[in-house]
């Protein structure tokens, strides 16, 4: 027969192995949708657990407890968020603005890429063939942040005057060859991120092409939590970690990896500016707009 | 007491003014004779201090090394001549023969032995770089096996596009190697297209080169076959080495023109090409070519302008050709000097005689002008003349020996050029002054008797000429009319022009001095601009290699090299490593299987292949611009244009020809057995050693004593000096022995730089030493000091506004001007001391007469020689031409207007 002290310290160590096990949290995942980047899912896992790895490590998470899924279009990003443990997010300006209030997005934080942490787009025409924002009537506008028509007509383009009812805006992944067409003179106008209007010039038809208008600055990526599925305290400690992530030396690789430098504040003013001009361009034309 | 001293003297020679003349002449014939052992030296090192340890290396660095001070000769195809590479390099190599039959010529390096590097080149490639790329194609097994299964140019489009495709999915981020390699293949497929329209012409253009240098590609390097070449292979350079190190004018320019002889006895028996030269040695014999052809122009016109203005502003003609004589005597007795100041002169010193021109000339033209207006010989002309130098002998004197002490006070600049220019030119500016106060006053005496004595109607002649009197009833009275007036703008135009002149900059670059359409020149800066053989750079020795090892370690951690050449560039780094490494490549290339046989061509499975390509390229393209990774994106649009065109090729083709296609392919397959022959043999060469190495490659590379050197190549132009400044010192870094053109260059500049500073302030404090003890009065210095203190920084913000920088040559006008410029003040005020209360506009009309002329002789002497084609010599007259011209407002119009202004002197 046990003696009591030794069925204490059983039930003690029952106990505490309980307790043990209830402080893991469960795993999280973060969704890291990049509508019309290169890569795919499968491609892009290496990166995507390094990042995890160094990304909880930074935190002082539990190894393990968090997994990273990229997904480089709109539609599987919007699949993904709709999953239950999905609790954090990195995604563009022009989708958090789209769907962020579908998923309950609540901005954190800003990316910086290699091209900073702001964004400014180019919209690129045949030469000649385009002299103003009216003159898009009957044209196709494409570009990677196509997929948010009302994101092209307010932040991207509001300022150079309203888009006409005629211009059909689109979304594509295939931006060289939307260039193409452009350059052959078909009525394609086409939206350049900074890197990739800086590469414009080294394309053999460059000189069929011209930049039509340039955004103002806008912020380029944001880190999200999504509805309160992480607690307050989590919360920060995420953001903490990832903020100092770019301070080791595997976080900096595992960043270079996914072609960032690191994490800032948000920028909480330009961010409200882009919403505003999302919103205005969203009313004024709500049918053409989605 | 000075005053005393001069009525003795003139006393004496107006009382046997023949015996002074003849007196005069015999030491005129002792100069001469003097003068005849003057030492003409044209070396360039003569104007470094003997003990100058840099010029002392790149002396040593010169008889040791062939090119940085070589010759080099420029070979390119005569206008309108079809570009004919091959024929080229055959001219080139015939007339490094014709320059190396010649017997001043010890060597001539034109090319590196090619065929030589490329045997050995894998062992040149790092050999941790030859392992990873032997890794990376070991890591696919499939691709030594696949190469066998080749049978046709489709079989191969599939191999690439295949080969893509397995990049994109393994999203490895590209790099150089990637960019170089869809270069290749926009190369490739060009190939192919010709193959299509031509098979047997495109196999020709294969088959015409070695298989190795086919494979090497269009690298400069390989595509200049080893020559000294410009990036676009259109001129070959050729560096000739002489027997004789001296480096005297005489030596240099029969050097150059046995070679422009020999380049010019080629040209006609092998018409159609064009030869230039440049390089220190051509350089030099051009720039003297041109400053001796200035110099004869500018003394031309110098001695027209003079004469002329003489003869239109003195009142007898005569006077004019005696103050030439007085001036010349007083040059003649300087020149004898120089065999007694230092023996000899240089290529800075020999322009001591038009300095004196422009300087000594006024001595005579003050009491020349003062003569005439005593009267001259219209009433007794030694009366005249006494009273003439009775009013002028002093303050000539006076600004004589300020002139001399302020280029004494150059001989403290470090360039040893202009520190004896200084020497020179004081004692002579003493000698002109003991001529005008000596045999001028001889000569004017027994002119004016005979005139006076015989010539009845020059007494009833007006003693003034008309310009004189346009002066003297108008002009003098005209200058102190506004004084208020001019002398606020004369304030207002001062801070202008002074803050102008505030950041005027020292331009290093000697090339600048010469015409920029000098063939040198024009040779030089295409050689700098357009190939990567700038002569302009240091040189380390070593006592062996790994020393030279060390000298490269250290050279790389410098940012302001650009890269080192050595023969570290011919050697592998470790011969064991890159051996295993080699080895394995062996290997390798053993397991290569090429097909026995090709397929017969087939036009739409050749045409499916190319599509596929294209698909491929055009993912690639499409991943690389939404990556923003321009540098592949344009690239690969070109070789999907490639494939575009490729396919439109295939499908444009006529029928029929299929055979050619299936004979092309065969001899396509037989080249690349022998290319992988080739490939195997470079494979399984030893690993070059500096006992094999070619004897071009050795003699580039190593002193003639056997030690092996390292040519420091600056990233940036070593004319700009901040960086030469960092450039010579990180030179000083890898080696304190390091030695060259650009480290003499900084070496001149400082020392030119920090005597400047230190001449001025002696001739400044000199010259109001010596008018403190004539004037015994602070004011009256003050004064006199006064319109040369305006005058320079009149000419330093004009040299600003019109864009003229300070450059070795015009440096020198600072304390020239010091000494020019006084003159005026001590005229002036020696007047405004003599005339008291009679006002300035007498003072004006007498002495500012006379400053005029003199001014105006100088201008006109130094100005010429701003008409040079000579940029040097052109920026110092220009300068001077400004400052003498400052000086000479500041003096006549400002210095009066001021005083009458402050209520000193009445009008």
């Amino acid at each position: 027969m046990r003696r009591p002290y030794e069925l204490l310290l059983v039930g003690a160590v029952a106990l505490a192995m309980t307790a043990a096990v209830a402080a893991v949290p469960p795993p999280r995942t973060m969704v890291i949708c990049a509508p019309g980047f290169p890569g795919d899912t499968e491609s892009a896992r290496p990166t995507m657990e390094a990042f995890a790895r160094a990304a909880v490590e930074a935190a002082g998470w539990p190894d393990g407890s968090l997994a990273v899924v990229y997904d480089p279009s709109e539609e599987g990003g919007i699949d993904r968020l709709a999953a239950e443990d999905v609790a954090l997010a990195i995604v563009p300006v022009p989708f958090f603005l789209q769907n962020g209030e579908r998923f309950d997005l609540k901005p954190a934080l800003q990316i910086e890429s290699e091209s900073g942490t702001e964004e400014v787009w180019s919209l690129v025409a045949h030469r000649g063939a385009v002299a103003s924002a009216s003159a898009l009537d009957g044209w196709e506008i494409t570009g990677r942040p196509g997929y948010a028509p009302a994101f092209v007509r307010g932040p991207i383009l509001g300022e150079w005057g309203p888009l006409p009812a005629g211009a059909r805006i689109m979304a594509t992944a295939s931006v060289l060859g939307a260039l193409r067409r452009a350059a052959a003179g078909e009525k394609v106008a086409v939206l350049l991120d900074a890197p990739q209007a800086a590469s414009l010039s080294s394309l053999p038809f460059a000189a069929e092409l011209e930049v039509v208008a340039r955004s103002g600055r806008l912020p380029g990526g944001v880190v999200c939590t999504v509805g309160d599925r992480l607690s307050a305290g989590e919360a920060d400690a995420f953001q903490q970690g990832l903020l100092r992530l770019h301070r080791s030396p595997a976080g900096e690789e595992a960043l270079a990896g996914m072609r960032l430098k690191r994490f800032h504040k948000l920028d909480d003013k330009a961010l409200d500016a882009a919403r505003r001009s999302y919103d205005a361009a969203k009313e004024s034309a709500p049918d053409r707009a989605q | 007491m000075l005053h005393q001293l001069l009525i003795r003297i003139q006393s004496g020679v107006l009382a046997s003014p023949r015996r002074v003349i003849l007196a005069s002449l015999l030491a005129v014939a002792v100069a001469l004779v003097l003068g005849l052992g003057v030492e003409f030296r044209t070396s360039r090192s003569e104007l470094a201090p003997p003990d100058d340890p840099d010029q002392r290396r790149l002396d040593e660095l010169n008889q040791q090394f062939l090119g940085a001070m070589a010759l080099i000769a420029a070979v390119e195809e005569a206008p309108g001549q079809e570009p004919d590479p091959d024929r080229l390099r055959a001219y080139a190599d015939a007339l490094a023969l014709e320059f190396e039959r010649d017997p001043l010529v010890e060597r001539v390096f034109h090319r590196i032995d090619i065929d030589w590097i490329l045997q050995r080149g894998f062992h040149l490639a790092p050999a941790d770089e030859l392992e990873a790329a032997i890794d990376r194609i070991e890591r696919d097994p499939d691709l030594v096996g696949d190469l066998s299964g080749v049978r046709d140019l489709a079989d191969l489009n599939d191999l690439i596009a295949a080969r893509i495709e397995g990049g994109l999915t393994r999203a490895s981020l590209p790099g150089a190697e990637a960019a170089a390699g869809i270069e290749r293949l926009v190369d490739l497929l060009s190939a192919e297209r010709l193959f299509i329209t031509s098979p047997a012409a495109s196999i020709e253009a294969l088959t015409r080169q070695a298989p190795l240098m086919a494979l090497a590609g269009d690298r400069p390097e390989i595509a200049s076959r080893g020559y000294l070449a410009t990036d676009d292979g259109r001129t070959l350079y050729q560096i000739i080495g002489r027997r004789d190190q001296d480096d005297s004018l005489p030596a240099l320019r029969k050097f150059v023109g046995a070679m422009r002889q020999r380049a010019a006895d080629l040209a006609t028996r092998t018409p159609g090409f064009r030869v230039s030269f440049t390089g220190e040695p051509a350089t030099t014999v051009e720039e003297m070519a041109i400053v001796r052809r200035d110099t004869w122009f500018t003394t031309c016109v110098a001695l027209a302008g003079v004469s002329i203005l003489a003869l239109l502003v003195f009142r007898w003609k005569m006077h004019a050709f005696l103050l030439l004589a007085a001036l010349a005597m007083g040059i003649a007795w300087a020149f004898g000097a120089v065999r007694l100041e230092i023996g000899y002169l240089n290529l800075i010193t020999s322009s001591f005689i038009p300095t004196l021109v422009g300087v000594g000339i006024a001595y005579g033209i003050h009491p020349i002008s003062e003569y005439e207006l005593e009267g001259a010989h219209t009433r007794d002309p030694i009366g005249a003349l006494r009273g003439a130098y009775h009013l002028t002998g002093a303050a000539v004197t006076v600004s004589a020996v300020t002139t001399a002490s302020a280029f004494f006070a150059i001989t403290l600049m470090e360039f040893r050029g202009f520190s004896e220019l200084g020497l020179v030119a004081g004692v002579g500016v003493l000698l002109c002054l003991i001529s005008s106060l000596l045999t001028l006053p001889a000569l004017l005496a027994v002119f004016g008797r005979r005139r006076h004595s015989r010539d009845r109607s020059a007494r009833a002649a007006s003693p003034t000429a008309t310009v004189d009197r346009l002066w003297d009833r108008h002009g003098a009275p005209m200058v102190c009319r506004f004084p208020r007036t001019v002398a606020i703008v004369a304030l207002v135009v001062t801070a202008f022009l002074g803050w102008s002149a505030r950041d005027i900059a020292f331009d290093i670059n000697v090339l600048k001095l010469l015409p920029s359409d000098a063939e040198s020149i024009r040779s030089q800066n295409r050689m700098v601009m357009e190939s990567n053989l700038s002569p302009a750079f240091n040189v380390v020795v070593a006592d062996d290699i790994e020393g030279l090892r060390l000298l490269r370690e250290r050279a790389a951690r410098e940012p302001t090299i650009d890269r080192v050449e050595s023969v570290l560039m011919f050697l592998p780094e470790d011969p064991q490593p890159s051996r295993e490494a080699v080895g394995r490549l062996r290997s390798l290339l053993e397991r290569v299987r090429l097909p026995a046989t090709t397929r017969p061509c087939d036009r739409e499975r050749w045409l499916a292949s190319v599509h596929r390509l294209q698909a491929a390229i055009e993912r690639s393209a499409e991943a690389s611009f939404a990556a923003g990774l321009g540098e592949l994106a344009g690239p690969l649009e070109q070789a999907r244009a490639g494939t575009v065109a490729l396919s439109g090729a295939i499908d444009a083709a006529p029928p029929g020809l299929e055979a050619d296609w299936d004979a092309g392919q065969a001899r396509l397959l037989a080249w690349a057995g022998r290319a992988l022959t080739a490939l195997r043999r470079a494979a399984s060469s030893d690993p070059p050693t500096v006992d094999t190495l070619p004897a071009g490659i050795h003699d580039r590379f190593f002193t003639r004593d056997g030690r092996p050197m390292a040519f420091l190549q600056p990233t940036e132009d070593v004319f700009e000096t901040e960086f030469l400044q960092e450039y010579a010192a990180a030179s000083r870094r890898v080696s304190p022995e390091a030695a060259g053109f650009p480290i003499v260059l900084l070496a001149m500049a400082r020392r030119i730089t920090s005597g400047f500073y230190a001449s001025i302030g002696a001739g400044a404090v000199l010259v109001v030493l010596i008018l403190l003890i004539d004037y015994r009065s602070l004011r009256h210095a003050a004064l006199a000091i006064l319109p040369l203190g305006l005058g320079m920084i009149w000419m330093l913000g004009g040299m600003r506004l019109i864009g003229l920088q300070f450059n070795f040559a015009n440096l020198v006008v600072v304390p020239l001007i010091i000494g020019v410029g006084i003159d005026n003040g001590v005229h002036l005020v020696h007047r405004m001391r003599h005339e008291g209360d009679r006002g300035m506009t007498m003072v004006l009309r007498h002495t500012g007469r006379a400053i005029i002329i003199a001014g105006l002789t100088t201008m006109t002497g130094f100005g010429s020689m701003a008409l040079a084609s000579h940029q040097g010599m052109a920026s110092l007259g220009l300068s001077l031409l400004i400052g003498v011209g400052a000086c000479v407002m500041t003096a006549i119009v400002v210095l009066p207007n001021l005083l009458i202004a402050a209520g000193r002197i009445k009008r």
